[in-house]
Parts: C-alpha cells; structure tokens; sequence
C-alpha cells in the first residue's frame, strides 16, 4: 500500500493506494497523524479511489484521528470509496459518523459548509 | 471434488501479508467474483490479525494453522493459533453508541458480518470461516 497526500488550497487529499491491513494501517497511522499535527485546521479529504480494501486496524486509525480533527475545527470527509470499502463502513456504523462522498468537489463542498459553520 | 491446502506460519505481522497473497492467488485459481474476494480478504485477514496479536501475542515461539477447503460452492477457512482462547460469545457491540468511537474490537463483528458462517471451536482459539460461492451479493 502506498499513500499519496496532495493539499488543493486548504485541503488536504490522503490517498491510499491498494490495501489497508493491520500492517501497513501504521502508514495510514502516521500519514492522518502528520495533517493532524501540521494544520491549525485540518480539512481532509480521505480519496478511496484506489482503496481496495480496508481492516479494522484501518477503520481504527479514522475513528482515532476524528476526535482531535474536530476538535481543532476541521473534519475528515470520504470520496470516491469503492462500494466494497462502503459496505464495510456501513457494517460497522461508521456511515453515520462522517460524511462519505462521490467525488472530491462534493467533499470539498461538504468541508466548505463546515469551515462556514466555524 | 474438494481441495484442501493447509499451512503452519510464525506469528509475524509479516504473515498477514503472505496470507492476502494466498488469497489473491485463489482468486484466480478457483473464480472467485470480486464480491465474495473482497469479503473473505477482509474476514480471513482479521482473523489471522486477532491469531498474531491477541492469540499468540505476537510470540515468536507459536505458530498460525491455516487450512483452506474449496468445493464447488464453498471455500472454507479454518485459522488456529496458540492462545488461551477466549470467549467469544461475551463480545461487546463495536456499533453501539458507547463502543462506536473506540478505535479497536470490530475485528470479529466484522468476520460475522462477511462470512456466511463463523464457528468458533477449542474455547475460541480456531475460527472456522465458511463462504458461499455460488450466491448473489448485493452490496
């Protein structure tokens, strides 16, 4: 797996790139860890376009970074899931946590609503 | 006809991956639909994950038993480690409004969730993953 981190104005695009495992979760790990570090207000936007599939360990690693993100008045949108990963956030309920997306623009939108709330 | 491989593994976070490869290959071999390939990648990966970590605690000195049986509509999955087992009927609900936000425990409510059986036998310390191949999934 590999995971490619973008910034397009005041987001910021995590994309990971084949499969998260309980393994290479460390890697999601330390990639959501550094935005959440580095931003006053983190505004990510998690791309699964090229996530094929996600563990627990890799659901563990959002569901551990969201707290902080909101707290610091950001938030973390997904896009672009595959309807596999899809259906195993709505297994585990986590549909109902954060938003989940089609495309980047609607995630962007989404996270423009959030930072006008502010 | 029924074709069985089975495997004996160190416990190493690096046997994970020799397992998704493993299923990556059957795949191929035995047809397997992108559907039921995406739900035994993940059930299978989080039970070899809970035998590394929460069975033998990472100890190098045990060892993982994988077993694989296809038949034509089936493809089961038994997965033994070394542990001191566990009661798996006493698991809390990682989607309740208490344990949603905890960032561990989905592991085997997912397995449930994928698999069209789960069993757990010798006080938890096998799981047996069963998958039917033959039926239509919709997601």
């Amino acid at each position: 797996m590999n995971i490619k981190t973008t910034t397009e104005s005041s987001f910021v695009i995590i994309k990971p790139i084949g499969e998260v495992d309980a393994y290479s979760s460390i890697d999601l790990d330390n990639a959501v860890s550094d935005v959440v570090k580095n931003y006053e207000r983190p505004y990510i936007i998690l791309d699964g376009s090229e996530l094929t599939y996600i563990s627990s360990a890799g659901i563990g690693v959002f569901i551990t970074y969201l707290e902080p993100i909101r707290k610091k008045k950001g938030d973390l949108v997904f896009a672009n899931l595959r309807k596999e990963v899809q259906y195993i956030f709505s297994v585990l309920g986590l549909d109902k946590l954060v938003i989940i997306t089609d495309s980047i623009s609607v995630a962007k939108e989404k996270l423009n609503h959030v930072k006008e709330s502010i | 006809m029924q074709n069985t491989f089975k495997f004996q593994f160190p416990t190493d976070v690096e046997t994970l991956g020799v397992v998704e490869k493993f299923i990556e290959d059957t795949q191929h071999l035995w047809n397997i639909s992108e559907e039921a390939y995406g739900n035994i990648m993940v059930a299978v990966s989080e039970a070899i994950n809970n035998a590394i970590f929460h069975g033998n605690k990472l100890d190098k000195t045990k060892h993982i038993y994988f077993e694989v049986s296809h038949t034509h509509n089936t493809i089961t999955f038994k997965i033994s480690d070394e542990g001191t087992g566990f009661d798996p009927n006493n698991l809390p609900d990682p989607t309740s409004p208490e344990r949603i936000m905890e960032p561990g425990g989905r592991g085997i409510f997912l397995m449930k969730a994928l698999a069209d059986t789960v069993e757990f036998l010798e006080n938890g310390k096998t799981v047996l993953l069963s998958f039917n191949l033959k039926k239509e999934v919709f997601l």
